[in-house]
């Protein structure tokens, strides 16, 4: 795909909304495995991730007006959108209710985007990989739940049997090591005040 | 399908509840909430801290990139061949987008009192980014629609007083009966619904907001209260809110229900 990476995403995007399905296609040669990655490590399906995955890109064509650049880039966009749509798909799965959006951190999707968060995801996302691997394998356990399976603490706790107060400690101290161990890398990335 | 559904409507006073909010104690669910861990009630605590805690807004921006990046951990896997295809297939059988407008009806916008001033703080602690948004919305309608998304897009509206109130009311109508309010946007069409004295119910129950048009009944979501009565739900309406004919809110099952199964505890009929 040589040629559509030199397209930028808001040109693919401005094109998309005048219908246009080829500039469809190469969004989806650029990003689609992406997205298919997330819902199958979400889902653990392949056929629940191709129905998400379908998802996610049809409403990319009905609501391309939605995404605005000066949020997040695209990729962003696309996968939050799938982190979502893969775990309302799996909550249903496991007939576990379904959170409705204020209570899957989408007051946090308001906030500004630094510039440089997703300006090399791919590059990111392998050195995060490897802090992830450090964090302690109760810690990593707990992330896995919380972030990819959309669990709460107390789902988590009556999923594990694990006691409330141990996975909110172990959830919490993963989290904040994995901050540092981030913002060591990335020291300005994010805005402080 | 319930038939109680709607009854009335037509409202005249407001009423805005102060909550307390424990910053230490929401600053403490930070690393949870950024990973999508915290149970409902911290949840609300956490968002309503946004408004009101400088600290836990900050805390809450030194995860952005995290989370961002996080997002992009999956293990790479190919997707089937016939997956593109299949796509391609589907989105030339969609109907182009419908444009939207907002409606009128009995809806009013309202002064929103310590809500607005709330937001306002927020935005100015966000940062300036979102002034520039609301200027925006002053210069072009065009535009706004296009970038007014998410929440903080009725945030937006509310600060400028461009969002919609409507208030609902038990059936009943009692001086002690509870009841709702929703704020949205016409624009983007995101709202939020607050109550107030809505009864407790047992943990195998929930409160579910219901968009009416006609005979079809949209779940807008399920939500719980606090021992006040007092409870949250941000949504998102699928369509247009010009063309619904009714707000209700339901006592379902905690997952929720297909339908409303139980005669509404607040409506709103326009």
């Amino acid at each position: 795909m040589p040629e559509a990476t030199l397209i930028a995403d808001s040109d693919l995007m401005s094109r998309i909304l005048q219908r246009d399905q080829s500039a469809f296609a190469s969004l989806y040669d650029r990003y689609g495995a992406l997205v298919f990655s997330l819902a199958r490590h979400v889902l653990q399906d392949d056929g629940m991730a191709e129905e998400v995955v379908q998802d996610v890109f049809l409403k990319v064509w009905q609501q391309a007006v939605t995404w605005d650049e000066e949020r997040g880039k695209l990729v962003s966009w696309l996968l939050t959108m799938t982190r979502y749509t893969a775990i309302d798909r799996l909550r249903k799965e496991q007939r576990r209710p379904l959170r409705n959006s204020s209570s899957i951190d989408s007051l946090y999707d308001l906030l500004p985007d630094s510039d440089s968060a997703d300006e090399n995801l791919h590059l990111d996302s392998t050195a995060l990989r490897g802090m992830i691997a450090a964090l302690p394998d109760e810690q990593q356990a707990m992330l896995q739940l919380a972030f990819f399976q959309g669990m709460s603490h107390s789902e988590i706790a009556d999923k594990t049997n694990i006691p409330l107060g141990t996975v909110k400690t172990r959830l919490r101290l993963g989290v904040q090591r994995l901050r540092h161990m981030w913002q060591a890398e990335h020291p300005a990335e994010d805005e402080n005040s | 399908m319930n038939t109680q559904f709607p009854t009335s409507d037509e409202n005249t006073e407001s009423s805005e509840t102060a909550v307390e909010i424990d910053c230490s104690e929401a600053l403490a669910l930070v690393p949870a909430y950024t990973v999508g861990a915290t149970d409902i009630d911290e949840t609300r605590l956490v968002e309503a801290a946004l408004f009101r805690c400088p600290e836990v807004l900050a805390e809450v921006k030194t995860y952005r990139s995290l989370k961002t990046a996080m997002l992009g951990t999956a293990p790479a896997v190919e997707p089937p061949p016939a997956l593109r295809a299949n796509i391609l297939r589907a989105i030339e059988a969609e109907p182009a987008p419908v444009a939207k407008l907002a409606g009128g009806g009995r809806r009013r916008n309202y002064p929103l009192g310590w809500l607005a001033a709330a937001v306002v703080a927020a935005l100015i602690l966000t940062n300036a980014f979102w002034f520039s948004q609301v200027n925006r919305m002053r210069e072009d309608q065009n535009q706004i629609a296009a970038s007014l998304q998410q929440q903080n897009d009725l945030l937006l509206a509310l600060s400028a007083g461009s969002a919609v109130r409507v208030e609902m009311y038990s059936p009943e109508n009692t001086e002690d009966s509870g009841y709702a309010t929703v704020v949205y946007d016409p624009q983007t069409r995101y709202a939020v619904l607050y109550t107030d004295r809505l009864p407790t119910l047992t943990p195998e129950q929930a409160y579910q907001l219901w968009l009416l048009q006609g005979e079809d009944r949209e779940s807008a979501g399920v939500f719980q209260v606090k021992p006040d009565g007092t409870g949250m739900l941000v949504f998102h309406a699928g369509q247009s809110f010009d063309r619904y004919t009714a707000f209700g809110i339901s006592v379902e099952p905690v997952a929720g229900s297909q339908f409303p199964t139980t005669p509404p505890v607040a409506v709103a009929r326009f």
